[in-house]
């Protein structure tokens, strides 16, 4: 019977503990799930503001798109044309008496072709000499060079890419 | 019955456990770990979004206006078929080359672009001087295509087949996200900004003509000498 009352009175005594634990534990679970729900209700606060500022400027955001997507077709023109009148110069230049250009093609690949007449092979080596110092050409091509008997010249085909 | 009372407290403290675990603890733990992950993408998108904002407070709304303008002469947000062949054309006059078969048509407009075709004439120094125009001209103008053809009978005088691009960039119908981040106009922005100048554009506007706000007054009392 003793031992029966001893073992009431632990589990009564056990149960308080607990219960005191329990009462404990929810609420600081209680106020970190406050703290939690109230930090996150501030960030939307805070995102909502900023949102609100950044559609009121709408139309600036739009234009200053429209801004930067020119400008990067303004950079890529002004990259490329500069080689691309720069060979036309440069072709334009070597012009002379000694090798008549007939014919010059700039495509769209950024490949040169340019066809034309000289009095001698040594005036052709001279030409391609200037063009290779010109230091913007690569991938030289003779295509074709042929001695034309009748007008005492020779015609040339030559190839080449423009260094990107 | 009276053994069964003494244990009452302890199941119901069992019960309260049981209880709380289920219908307390479960949910609150949940929801405090999905708030945890609410919050740390919240973060993230607050910073860009500050960023975002910061980037257009900062801007000038007035400038950025001015240099759409300014942009959209080099850069047109259609074709503009009468002022580019008119640009053409001065081009032609100053240089003293003549342009020949050139039309335009709905069909020169490309992806994005203007495309021309057409012969000029004229000697090496006009030429250049042509191209050298068109360099500086707005619209701009790429020169995508060149065939010089000399022409034997003049001599002196070429002719060039001149295959030109001016390209098109309409202006954005809508935009992305609000939290798509946005970057300001950069140091390279801001060099090609002052390249700008460096082309012929048209005069915007001029001095503001003022509007006479007073009106012509006669005398205060008109029956007094």
């Amino acid at each position: 019977m003793r031992q029966w009352t001893q073992l009431k009175r632990t589990t009564n005594l056990s149960s308080v503990a607990i219960s005191v634990i329990l009462l404990i534990v929810t609420l600081a679970l209680f106020l970190v799930r406050q703290n939690v729900l109230a930090d996150e209700s501030d960030l939307e606060e805070k995102v909502n503001q900023q949102r609100q500022i950044i559609t009121q400027k709408k139309s600036l955001e739009g234009k200053l798109l429209s801004v930067k997507e020119k400008l990067q077709v303004l950079a890529a023109h002004i990259e490329l044309s500069v080689n691309q009148r720069e060979i036309l110069a440069d072709i334009f230049d070597l012009e002379s008496e000694n090798y008549h250009i007939t014919k010059a093609v700039i495509n769209e690949e950024r490949l040169v072709e340019i066809e034309g007449e000289a009095s001698d092979y040594q005036n052709i080596a001279d030409f391609l000499l200037q063009l290779k110092q010109k230091d913007k050409y690569i991938d030289f091509r003779v295509k074709e060079i042929s001695w034309d008997a009748d007008s005492q010249s020779i015609d040339y085909k030559l190839k080449f890419t423009l260094k990107q | 019955m009276k053994k069964l009372l003494g244990f009452l407290l302890p199941t119901i403290t069992a019960l309260m456990i049981v209880i709380l675990v289920v219908f307390v603890y479960y949910p609150w733990v949940g929801e405090v770990f999905a708030s945890r992950v609410k919050i740390t993408e919240k973060k993230d998108n607050l910073t860009i979004l500050q960023a975002k904002a910061q980037v257009l407070q900062d801007l000038d709304e007035k400038q950025v206006e001015n240099y759409l303008l300014e942009l959209e002469l080099l850069v047109p947000s259609q074709p503009l078929p009468g002022y580019l062949l008119s640009t053409l054309e001065d081009d032609a006059n100053l240089s003293g080359i003549i342009i020949k078969d050139l039309q335009y048509a709905s069909t020169a407009v490309q992806k994005e672009k203007v495309v021309l075709g057409f012969l000029i004439e004229g000697d090496i120094e006009q030429q250049k001087y042509f191209l050298e125009l068109l360099k500086k001209d707005a619209p701009l103008m790429e020169v995508s295509k060149v065939d010089l053809l000399k022409d034997q009978a003049e001599g002196a005088l070429f002719t060039n087949s001149v295959l030109l691009s001016s390209p098109i960039q309409s202006i954005p119908e809508s935009l992305s996200a609000i939290e798509t981040p946005i970057e300001g106009l950069s140091t390279k922005d801001q060099d090609l900004l002052k390249k700008i100048r460096d082309f012929e554009l048209l005069e915007l506007g001029g001095e503001e003509t003022k509007v006479q706000t007073e009106k012509p007054q006669g005398k205060a009392d008109l029956f007094t000498l």
